[in-house]
């Protein structure tokens, strides 16, 4: 009962934060509250017994990435007339219509009966030893490309942020 | 622990490993200020080479199928084709790319090691069984293609370009993973040909595949250039650094189809499947033939017309799509072989033309055919070739795509074909556009200040041979080696 009070409270949260989100004329209050989405939907995930997945969620995506979100837009420093700038009636429009067509298609097409819960069930069992298990077992070469990947981006800041041109 | 599958798994992947241990060596040798800038050139292009001889020698002598790394990577002749060519356009874009960057005042090595990292992960991208797998090694192509394209920081297009680059991208990408999390919560797997399995067993509606194959395709069209996710490609082509636009032209789109007929054979299969996928690309081909062309037409620089014209040349590669049989893939590999010669010998002589007389448009190389007449006359030979004109190998390509696609005759693919020889000859007249200023116009004086460098005349003088060889030498056995690695 307490789990299905949580789950209706929480997704509730995540679509009011979802929709302030989007409708904030100021990019921080913006971020702020795509960091209590986040967080909600991170509640949203322990509610289906999945305490490592979101565990994760809020490490990597509240911690890391909204910082970091946070710190540009703080960099950026926008002035008082660049945010009062608006989209025109019809890109609103757009921007409304496109994503709500999408998500009612999908919904309208997919029962719930088709997804596979069964499958999806065999994440419970995520725990700390088994995650790094599979980390070498089953993902090793995704692992290694990750590795050679964070190389890449290295190389890449490293370039952007040099002085001497 | 049984950990032999590891040990199979790298003895396979030799030349990968090859690789990723030479950028990693190229970037901690460069440290070094004693040693010259042509060793570390020279250090990159041996790495190629060796990679490129270890996958020859295990392109002829390996028959048969074998899954690495539980399922990650497919390890076929088809993924040892797209090993092969990767590496050998890899090496073309290296040695004509080294007259322009040496006098780089920065990103001599970065362009070095990205090169070389970019074909690592355009490597794996062909041989991707899993949706994880695909995923990563798109965005790591795609990473390594948003630095390559602002390796010019003085430069505000370079910069623009790289930036467009990074947001298409990123939202491109996110749109696939969102396709692809409904196939998993539908399956409950992430590989390719297990989902192609359930799915076949499930009674979807149509409109479900619709939506999924529409959202993965933004990821995958992105790459490859098709139109309704195109308009990122004709300002990031003028904007990098020319040799850098001539590996995207290439190597990435390429690398995109490999992925893409991995994908679409994994998911849908050949035959026939519940939902009828090949109306999307003809859609998508079909416009990007049109778009791709009649922009061109308007095109006076030439970076981005040979933008266009890739879009245009991506539509025709995805009518294979139409009919997805043995013989279809096979002609798309041959397509790409030629069209990979072609399209790189073209940016070679657009390099010249950039770099030793400061030509980058239309109008300003009326009359060049009197100054430098080798050039002029292999630019023709690459134009021809890339419209589909008979003594050029391009026509050969063009006519096995055509020819396999026209196989069930029916009025969709009888349209297609329609189209396609339309604006085949549509393009005809951007093509001889150049050709036509540099031969016909009376133009200025073009001063030269050094004599062209042997490193861009030799590889342009070759791949010109190579296109007219292929046509009239015996072109058979490519085409039949190239049917034995498809799918």
């Amino acid at each position: 009962m307490l789990r299905e009070l949580f789950f209706v409270a929480a997704s509730l949260l995540a679509i009011l934060t979802a929709l302030l989100t989007v409708t904030r004329k100021n990019p921080i209050y913006a971020t702020f509250f795509l960091i209590s989405h986040l967080i909600s939907i991170a509640i949203l995930i322990s509610t289906l017994k999945l305490y490592y997945l979101s565990a994760i969620h809020i490490l990597v995506y509240t911690g890391a990435i909204m910082i970091l979100f946070l710190f540009v837009v703080m960099l950026l420093n926008l002035k008082e007339e660049e945010l009062e700038k608006d989209f025109s009636i019809h890109l609103k429009l757009l921007y409304t219509l496109a994503p709500i067509s999408v998500m009612v298609i999908i919904v309208g097409q997919l029962k719930p009966q088709d997804i596979n819960l069964s499958k999806l069930s065999q994440l419970n069992v995520i725990s700390f030893e088994n995650a790094t298990k599979a980390l070498f077992d089953k993902y090793f070469l995704a692992f290694e490309i990750v590795s050679a990947l964070i190389i890449l981006a290295i190389i890449g800041s490293i370039l952007i942020a040099k002085k001497k041109v | 622990m049984d950990y032999n599958w590891i040990e199979t798994g790298l003895q396979l992947s030799r030349p990968e490993l090859l690789i990723i241990g030479g950028t990693v060596a190229v970037i901690m040798l460069s440290i070094f200020k004693q040693l010259s800038r042509t060793f570390l050139f020279l250090c990159s292009c041996a790495i190629l080479i060796g990679a490129g001889y270890i996958t020859l020698l295990d392109i002829q002598s390996y028959t048969g199928q074998t899954i690495l790394f539980k399922g990650a990577i497919g390890y076929d002749k088809f993924s040892l084709f797209f090993k092969m060519l990767f590496i050998a356009i890899a090496f073309i874009t290296m040695l004509f790319s080294y007259p322009v960057i040496k006098n780089w005042t920065s990103g001599f090595v970065e362009f070095l090691s990205l090169l070389l990292c970019c074909t690592l992960g355009m490597i794996y991208m062909a041989s991707s069984r899993t949706f994880l797998m695909m995923f990563l090694n798109l965005e790591f192509v795609s990473i390594t293609s948003y630095i390559m394209a602002g390796l010019l920081r003085h430069n505000k297009k370079s910069i623009e370009a790289s930036l467009k680059y990074i947001i298409y991208g990123a939202g491109s990408s996110g749109i696939m993973l969102f396709g692809m999390s409904f196939l998993y919560a539908i399956t409950g797997s992430i590989d390719v040909y297990t989902v192609g399995n359930t799915l076949r067993h499930l009674d979807l509606p149509n409109s479900f595949y619709l939506i999924t194959s529409i959202l993965i395709l933004a990821g995958f069209a992105y790459k490859m250039a098709i139109v309704p996710f195109h308009m990122w490609c004709p300002d990031v082509y003028e904007g990098a650094p020319t040799p850098v636009t001539a590996f995207f032209s290439t190597g990435p789109k390429i690398a995109g189809f490999a992925m893409m007929i991995r994908f679409v054979d994994g998911v849908f299969g050949k035959g026939s499947s519940p939902f009828e996928w090949q109306l999307i690309f003809i859609i998508v081909s079909v416009l990007s033939m049109l778009i791709g062309n009649l922009t061109a037409l308007q095109q006076n620089n030439l970076k981005r017309l040979m933008a266009y014209s890739g879009i245009a040349h991506a539509g025709y590669m995805a009518l294979i799509f139409l009919t997805f049989t043995q013989d279809s893939i096979g002609s798309l590999l041959f397509y790409s072989v030629i069209y990979s010669i072609m399209n790189l010998g073209a940016f070679i002589t657009i390099i010249i033309l950039e770099k030793y007389y400061n030509i980058d448009n239309i109008q300003s190389s009326a009359g060049f055919a009197y100054t430098n007449p080798f050039l002029a006359i292999c630019l023709s030979i690459f134009m021809f070739s890339l419209v589909g004109l008979p003594p050029f190998a391009g026509f050969f390509s063009k006519l096995l795509v055509f020819m396999s696609v026209i196989k069930p005759l029916n009025y969709l693919t009888l349209f297609a074909i329609l189209v396609a020889v339309i604006t085949t000859v549509i393009s005809l007249f951007y093509y001889v556009k150049i050709i036509g200023a540099m031969f016909l116009k009376q133009g200025g004086n073009f001063t030269i200040t050094e004599r062209v460098s042997l490193i861009l005349n030799a590889p342009m003088a070759i791949l010109a041979l190579a296109t007219v060889a292929i046509f009239i030498t015996d072109w058979d056995w490519l085409f039949e080696f190239c049917k034995s690695c498809s799918l």
